[in-house]
């Protein structure tokens, strides 16, 4: 099928990969309503990304997981690929794409999640405040779905002129497996043993936009029953009744039935893309400890 | 006052079983009528405000607990001088009961009560609700104040798809399902008021410290 000229910039996916959506900050003010945050999972991530094309640091760009799409462009674009590092795919810099190049981000050395930035950023319509997409409810980013190919995603205007010096920055340390969290106690910590906090734990593969799930010891509950409904943010540590771990991601519903939640972390996403190698999405240890303050 | 810190994103400000009731709605009301940079929400819930924050942008010094803690005093005294009581809505929302509006659940919840179908309809319908929090889902309130003969342990095996619009009971909890979701509670009715319109933000229309009350009708939902 012949491809008619584009009035503006787009980028045409060929393939979606595994989980790839349109995101930005998300939609933090609207909370009070039901909403989750939503947003990139890795926002240091997103906001780096950004800044390498000369975007504002909120622009929308795409986040992918684990095995990330296959994409074109139909004019010369800049781009910029941050979180997690991807086969022939220098990341973390501003790089120029020609015109009909085939870019593929399949295949992810380290991490789970990475977001490549466009500069002028994805175009597509803010809803209720934001260009983030929410998978489950539908809506936002593009079409509210995660994206497939056949998608034509426009750009806005890009704002660095080309011939600016392209700016390098240093990777977050890829190559550290193991990543301390600060933990601060929650409404529920006293009712739950402190012993675990010292103990390392493995990110599990059933990880994703909703909850990143602990594998480990099991934690010691020292009271019984569902305590009370509380607001959950981005970093809750829940236990659920059969003791698996899980800690809240972006997408998360903004407050839990009656879940206990003992205490919270925030950084988790950081933790989280350094948690893969070889592209897998498993048993890849991530030492959490509490920090001496 | 019992302030909790979750994460490094937010504070919970505890106000106990003395704390009038509405007074979380209401103070959450004024925290976020006047606003402070780097404050991104203040969400009032189950009697408690939960302020979140960017700690890069908070206008209050070093120590968000310090800071925010005063501004939360300031703005509570305020609350409790005031005479003039934030108005109270109360929203009806019109709801077609048991198995014609897709709530298959009446009948046997009925059973574990130990009550007729009717009665747990006249009951359910005679309350004034209040709205405790919004959250599980856009525009989900949980309303307190269901008469202890209908609390009621959530299903044993949640379903994988309550419709939007359900009107259920959960725990000492009612409340309305706003979008298609999975869901624990038990379903015994339905209305056709939409709770949640991403397109439009003026659609979430429960707000905390709303009371709503539930008007049987036979009038079938539109196709």
């Amino acid at each position: 099928m012949a491809r008619k000229p584009s009035p503006s910039p787009a980028v045409f996916i060929e393939h979606g990969g595994a989980f790839a959506t349109v995101q930005d900050l998300g939609r933090p003010t609207l909370r009070h309503a039901g909403l989750p945050g939503g947003g990139a999972v890795d926002p240091m991530a997103l906001r780096t990304a950004n800044l390498l094309v000369g975007n504002p640091e909120d622009a929308a760009v795409l986040e992918c997981a684990l095995v990330g799409p296959k994409f074109r462009f139909d004019q010369d674009t800049d781009i910029a690929v941050t979180g997690a590092t991807i086969v022939s795919i220098p990341g973390n810099r501003r790089l120029r794409i020609a015109a009909g190049t085939r870019l593929n981000l399949s295949h992810f050395q380290v991490g789970a999640y990475a977001c490549v930035a466009f500069a002028g950023g994805l175009d597509v319509p803010r809803v209720l405040e934001s260009r983030s997409t929410d998978v489950r409810l539908a809506f936002g980013g593009f079409q509210g779905r995660v994206l497939r190919a056949g998608d034509r995603l426009e750009l806005g205007r890009a704002v660095l002129p080309a011939e600016q010096p392209a700016l390098h920055i240093a990777p977050v340390g890829a190559a550290d497996r193991d990543l301390p969290i600060r933990i601060v106690d929650g409404k529920d910590a006293e009712a739950v043993d402190q012993e675990w906090i010292n103990e390392a734990f493995t990110i599990s593969s059933k990880s994703d936009r909703v909850g990143v799930r602990l594998d480990g010891p099991k934690i010691a509950a020292n009271a019984r029953g569902d305590a009370p409904s509380a607001i959950v943010l981005p970093g809750t540590i829940q236990l659920p009744g059969d003791g698996v771990r899980s800690c809240c991601s972006p997408t998360h519903r903004r407050s839990a039935g009656t879940r206990r939640s003992p205490t919270w972390f925030a950084p988790i996403c950081r933790a989280w893309r350094k948690s893969v190698r070889g592209g897998r999405c498993d048993s890849s240890a991530s030492r959490w400890r509490k920090r001496i303050a | 006052m019992r302030v909790v810190e979750i994460g490094d994103t937010a504070l919970t400000f505890h106000f106990g079983a003395g704390a009038p009731a509405g007074h979380a709605a209401r103070l959450a009301r004024l925290l976020a009528d006047e606003g402070m940079a780097g404050v991104v929400d203040v969400i009032p819930a189950f009697g408690a405000v939960t302020v979140v924050y960017d700690v890069a942008a908070l206008a209050v010094g070093a120590d968000p607990v310090d800071g925010l803690s005063a501004w939360v005093d300031r703005v509570g005294a305020a609350v409790t001088a005031s005479t003039a009581e934030v108005a109270t809505r109360t929203i009806e929302l019109p709801v077609v009961y048991g198995v014609a509006g897709g709530g298959a659940d009446l009948v046997d919840l009925a059973k574990i009560l130990g009550l007729t179908p009717d009665r747990l309809v006249d009951l359910h319908s005679a309350t004034l609700y209040r709205v405790e929090a919004v959250g599980f889902l856009p525009g989900f309130a949980y309303l307190s104040g269901l008469p202890p003969t209908l609390h009621a342990p959530r299903r044993d095996t949640p379903r994988v798809r309550v419709p939007a619009g359900s009107v259920a009971i959960g725990g000492p909890y009612t409340g309305v399902y706003p979008v298609e979701s999975p869901g624990g509670w038990h379903l015994i009715g339905s209305t056709a008021v939409p709770l949640f319109d991403p397109t439009n933000p003026a659609a979430t229309p429960l707000r905390v410290g709303d009371q709503v009350r539930f008007v049987p009708t036979t009038v079938s939902r539109g196709a």
